[in-house]
């Protein structure tokens, strides 16, 4: 019996999802820097800081999966779950902290 | 500067005798003297290592025409094996036998020519792996120095001060490192001297980083792909790559073919039913 489940397989490119991966870093890049600053020019601090953190990344997440991926962002990243939502998580929350003490600093 | 210790010491009597966080009034200027030329120098030298490191990085060499040759065989072997799929049985075995006896023959091992005999050159003493490694130490140093000197730079000239107020608390544990020089041992560790700031922007310089150089690491990464092939290439010995394409042919040769087209036509008719 033919195996047809090998060839009806949806083909994905490495390189592009390379470079996809790569344009979601940037935007999120952009959205935290952004958020951070804000924040701290807002002089928000401990718990409400974060939570604008938390609440400004699930957004971006959300609003990239429905309207840049238009819903369907399996169709564009491997692992959708940890590409869009776990891998720069770190690195987005390190760069908040930096523009929030440095507008905080700078404001207050 | 005296005035900003007189401000701090009594800041922190008050905060020893009140038991609770109080509010310091900092300089503004420390801002414009200290926190600017801060963040002004790790992201200019953060910018000047990104340029630094594509200056140093080796060039792409070009390989013995042998060397290809051997390496786009044991490309062709595999790729057949990954995208066999997509020929016909007849062009497949014909590709497959023609492959089979070609790598177990060993016809295109790119061997060193050697002198009487001798013995192949020590691969330690390989100029490749010898650049690579020399390129590898350049990259490390290239980061770790420019690390080491702002640190001694913040240390030296920035130490001893209250900066900032962190937006958010900490525990006591980040006390000694964040307000290292400070000389007060009620201060809440909120307050932090410069050394802190270093470190804050250690972490979380990378956004930035990307943002300014985003063009850069493009090319970077686009050269690192094209040069990770010739580069794995360099470091095969003829022993290791005669064996490595002897097992090739093996797969090759059990190799169970499966077209693509066979049934397409259900396939087709199943994904519009």
């Amino acid at each position: 019996m033919h195996n047809s489940d090998q060839f009806t397989k949806q083909v994905k490119s490495g390189t592009n999802i390379q470079e996809n991966k790569k344009r979601y870093e940037t935007l999120l890049d952009k959205i935290c820097l952004m958020a951070g600053v804000v924040t701290g020019i807002l002089q928000l601090e401990s718990t409400y800081g974060f939570l604008a953190f938390i609440i400004t990344y699930l957004m971006a997440v959300i609003v990239y999966t429905l309207w840049i991926c238009n819903g369907r962002p399996g169709s564009f990243y491997e692992n959708t779950i940890s590409d869009l939502l776990f891998d720069n998580f770190t690195r987005e929350l390190m760069g908040f902290i930096m523009a929030w003490t440095f507008s905080f600093a700078l404001i207050g | 500067m005296l005035d900003l210790w007189n401000v701090l010491l009594s800041g922190s009597a008050i905060t020893a005798a009140a038991g609770a966080v109080a509010e310091l009034t900092l300089d503004p200027q420390l801002k414009y003297w200290v926190l600017l030329p801060i963040s002004a120098v790790m992201i200019l030298t953060g910018i000047l290592r990104q340029q630094d490191s594509t200056l140093i990085a080796p060039g792409v060499k070009g390989q013995p025409r042998v060397k290809l040759t051997e390496a786009q065989y044991m490309m062709k072997a595999q790729i057949l094996l990954g995208n066999g799929s997509n020929i016909n049985d007849e062009s497949f075995n014909q590709r497959k036998e023609y492959l089979a006896k070609t790598l177990a023959s060993g016809k295109y091992v790119a061997r060193p020519k050697t002198e009487n005999g001798k013995e192949a050159a020590n691969p330690f003493n390989d100029p490749g792996t010898a650049d690579a490694m020399m390129s590898m130490a350049k990259g490390n140093m290239a980061s770790f120095i420019p690390q080491t000197i702002i640190m001694w730079w913040v240390n030296h000239f920035f130490a001893g001060f209250v900066l900032m107020k962190l937006p958010f608390p900490l525990t006591l544990r980040f006390k000694e490192m964040l307000q290292s020089g400070v000389m007060t041992a009620d201060l809440d560790v909120r307050w932090v001297s410069a050394i802190s700031w270093y470190f804050i922007s250690v972490l979380g310089l990378n956004p930035v980083f990307n943002l300014l150089t985003s063009e850069n690491t493009d090319n970077q990464l686009s050269m690192m792909q094209t040069q990770t092939p010739q580069g794995s290439e360099m470091m095969s010995q003829p022993a290791q790559v005669e064996s490595q394409m002897k097992s090739l042919a093996n797969d090759i040769t059990i190799a169970q073919h499966e077209c693509c087209f066979d049934n397409v036509e259900t396939r087709v008719l199943n994904m519009y039913k």
